[in-house]
């Protein structure tokens, strides 16, 4: 090595620290991010069009990112003059055993490259389905390239059971399964490609639901408008819940969810009503008439549908102050009844 | 390979649109207009080639109207001098050139023809069919034998690595095929190259890593190093230089030591090539750096527009050159024109011509 050389000289080795990942975590992730909902526009390579057919499964999976996004991850749209450019031909640099593959500079461009069909691997001919009449054996193209396009999102291989028995929890996957095997023609991100495109990015609406590959804790909390009352008063509740994650899913409203007031009991709590979402974002609530003094509590208990922790607030404790002067409000029944 | 890359100096937004407009419009392969070469046979008393220009092929796949690969066009040359095609079937491929010999595989679905194709003389010397599909070989350094690797006509099993004398010699198993591993998967790919030592290096990639074999040819004593991503190269001390098991680039490359310690070289890569210890690759926007792997020191290449080009017999291109140099082509197309090396010192690529005798 010349003594050019070592004046210019950084030296970058280092040792690799294989950083164990467990599987059921959200997809790994890797470099630069976009902007949160920036469109990120595509067209075809001049000296590389894709075929018919393949154009359709790359617009296809263009719609399926968009819709099964689940966060503020960008969309994907085609346009001509984009400088985005989508290949398919001989002439890829996916190594040597790649269907296909990426190039991404965020925020500047990316690329994505499909083999030709017919393409020669050792163990046989590889075959799109959307090309050559769906035969078994072939590969979705459309399943590839919302692989592809999760990549360009920033998303990394999932890390799968050794029995690949969670195959389906993504699409981004280190190898792809090819006909008829399940999940070879997944059109939609996996819950754990979901989960990292939310970490990444942020969920798209407060609305939307927590990917179930995530274990976000949340924060509930209660207020009420008075906390000393008459006798048959009402007494409004009003509750809030957050995300309580890490980066973006930290200190989220979580709106649309289920919260229940709970009243203290001899044994415990018990459920009183559910509260209402009110036009705050993450923010319910529920009227109450009392009429003895009461602890109370806002509850959200873990969704089955979502990877959201239960949390429940500190207690409220209402106090009731004065005897009613007549009948208590639904101490008694009315006259009549 | 589609090249990309990033000229030093220049904002982003100018790179990106260049990226697009530029690397993406590879002519395609015209094929109708340019009638393909029919070499003659090589005789031995035949005049030896003119030009001294290196000798140089690239492999370009060929679509049908429905974009299926239909076939296959071999372009080769010297240096400097005209070119020639040559058709091939959908299944082929290409090594070398050794001593001006460019090795050309072909599989018509009943048989594999090899040939060797001398680029300076212009002639072609065909060696035995073989029944089994020859994915791909190499020669060896000496231009003596080649080895050859090859897959089962039927089932595509892996039938190993053979050892064919030549000219025409019965090929002799020298490496056997990998067995079915779930933790590699079906092989892709089975690359060959020879070490600086002078082994073989035998690369199988499934779809999930690659192992690499290193093989000395004449104990058959064996290393195995993986899992990694494709391997770039194989450096002086015998470590494999690879990418790690990445969905695209950039990615890092490792150097996976023959005790299977492994490091990480250069954390952001985009393509690259090697020779001896000096690693070549693209950088991003910082453009072509040079780094010695046994050093560990780095260089920025004054290679403006030039990109690496790998090697090994999954190569789609090559041009002969010396040892460790480090072939660079003109956005990455190996044509016979503009083609250069970075030697084993300094930064500054000089013209392939210029250095062969």
């Amino acid at each position: 090595m010349s003594r050019r050389l070592g004046l210019l000289a950084a030296v970058v080795i280092a040792f690799a620290g294989a950083v164990p990942v467990v599987a059921h975590d959200p997809d790994p992730t890797f470099g630069e991010l976009y902007a949160q909902n920036k469109v990120l526009q595509y067209r075809w390579s001049a000296s590389g069009t894709p075929p018919y057919d393949m154009k359709v499964a790359i617009h296809a999976a263009r719609d399926d990112a968009n819709a099964s996004r689940k966060a503020k991850a960008p969309t994907f749209d085609f346009d001509t003059g984009a400088t985005n450019v989508i290949y398919y031909g001989t002439d890829v640099p996916c190594g040597v055993n790649g269907l296909a593959c990426f190039q991404r500079d965020p925020p500047g461009w990316f690329g994505v490259w499909f083999r030709e069909n017919g393409h020669r691997f050792d163990w046989g001919t590889l075959r799109w389905c959307e090309l050559s009449g769906a035969p078994d054996g072939c590969y979705d193209a459309e399943n590839i390239a919302l692989d592809e396009l999760g990549h360009v999102l920033g998303l990394d291989h999932h890390d799968n059971f050794a029995d690949d028995s969670d195959y389906r929890d993504a699409v981004v996957q280190t190898y792809s399964r090819t006909k008829p095997r399940s999940g070879y023609n997944a059109h939609v991100f996996g819950r754990c490609d979901v989960a990292a495109l939310q970490q990444q990015y942020d969920v798209l609406a407060f609305t939307t639901l927590y990917s179930t590959c995530l274990d976000i804790p949340t924060v509930a909390r209660l207020t009420a408008s008075s906390t000393s009352v008459t006798a048959g008063a009402m007494v409004t509740f009003t509750a809030t819940l957050t995300s309580a994650g890490t980066g973006r899913l930290s200190n989220n409203p979580v709106t649309g969810r289920t919260l229940v007031l709970q009243q203290r009991t001899s044994s415990g709590w018990s459920d009183v009503l559910t509260m209402s979402p009110t036009t705050a974002a993450g923010t319910y609530t529920a009227s109450l008439t009392i009429r003895s003094s009461q602890d109370y509590r806002a509850l959200f208990r873990k969704p089955a549908n979502e990877g959201l922790r239960s949390d429940f607030s500190g207690a409220v404790s209402i106090s009731v102050t004065a005897a009613c002067t007549s009948l208590c409000p639904q101490s008694a029944p009315a006259p009549g009844q | 390979m589609e090249p990309m890359r990033w000229i030093r100096g220049m904002v982003p937004l100018t790179a990106a649109a260049l990226l697009g407009a530029g690397v993406m419009t590879r002519p395609p392969v015209l094929v109708a207009a340019d009638p393909p070469w029919q070499p003659p046979p090589c005789v031995d008393s035949g005049p030896p080639g003119t030009g001294g220009g290196a000798a140089w092929y690239r492999l370009d796949g060929i679509l049908d109207a429905a974009g299926r690969l239909s076939g296959s066009r071999l372009s080769t040359g010297l240096a400097g001098g005209p070119t020639r095609h040559l058709a091939l079937g959908a299944e082929s491929f290409a090594t070398g050139p050794v001593d001006g010999i460019v090795l050309v595989g072909t599989d018509d679905g009943r048989r594999s023809r090899l040939s060797l194709v001398d680029a300076a003389r212009g002639c072609s010397t065909a060696l035995p069919d073989e029944p089994t599909v020859v994915r791909s070989a190499i020669l060896a350094p000496d231009g003596t034998a080649l080895v050859e690797h090859r897959v089962d006509r039927v089932t595509r099993a892996d039938l190993g690595v053979w050892r064919v004398e030549l000219p025409g010699g019965r090929g002799t198993r020298i490496v056997a095929g990998v067995p079915d591993d779930d933790g590699y998967g079906p092989t892709f790919s089975t690359e060959l190259r020879w070490t600086p030592d002078g082994r073989l290096a035998v690369t199988s990639c499934g779809e999930r890593a690659c192992r690499t074999r290193l093989v000395e040819q004449r104990s058959g004593r064996t290393v195995q190093v993986g899992p990694t991503g494709p391997v770039v190269g194989i450096d002086a001390g015998g470590g494999v230089i690879a990418r790690e098991r990445c969905g695209g680039v950039p990615c890092p490359i490792v150097r996976v030591g023959p005790g299977g310690a492994s490091q990480v070289l250069v954390p952001v890569a985009w393509r690259a090539a090697m020779a001896g210890d000096r690693l070549v690759f693209e950088s991003g926007r910082a453009g072509l750096r040079v780094l010695d792997v046994k050093l560990g020191v780095m260089g920025i290449v004054d290679g403006g527009g030039l990109v690496p080009v790998g090697d090994g017999s999954k190569a789609p291109s090559g041009a002969e050159r010396g040892a460790g140099e480090v072939l660079l082509a003109p956005e990455g197309v190996v044509d016979g024109s503009g083609l250069r090396v970075l030697g084993p010192v300094g930064l500054t690529p000089v013209g392939i011509a210029e250095v062969r005798p």
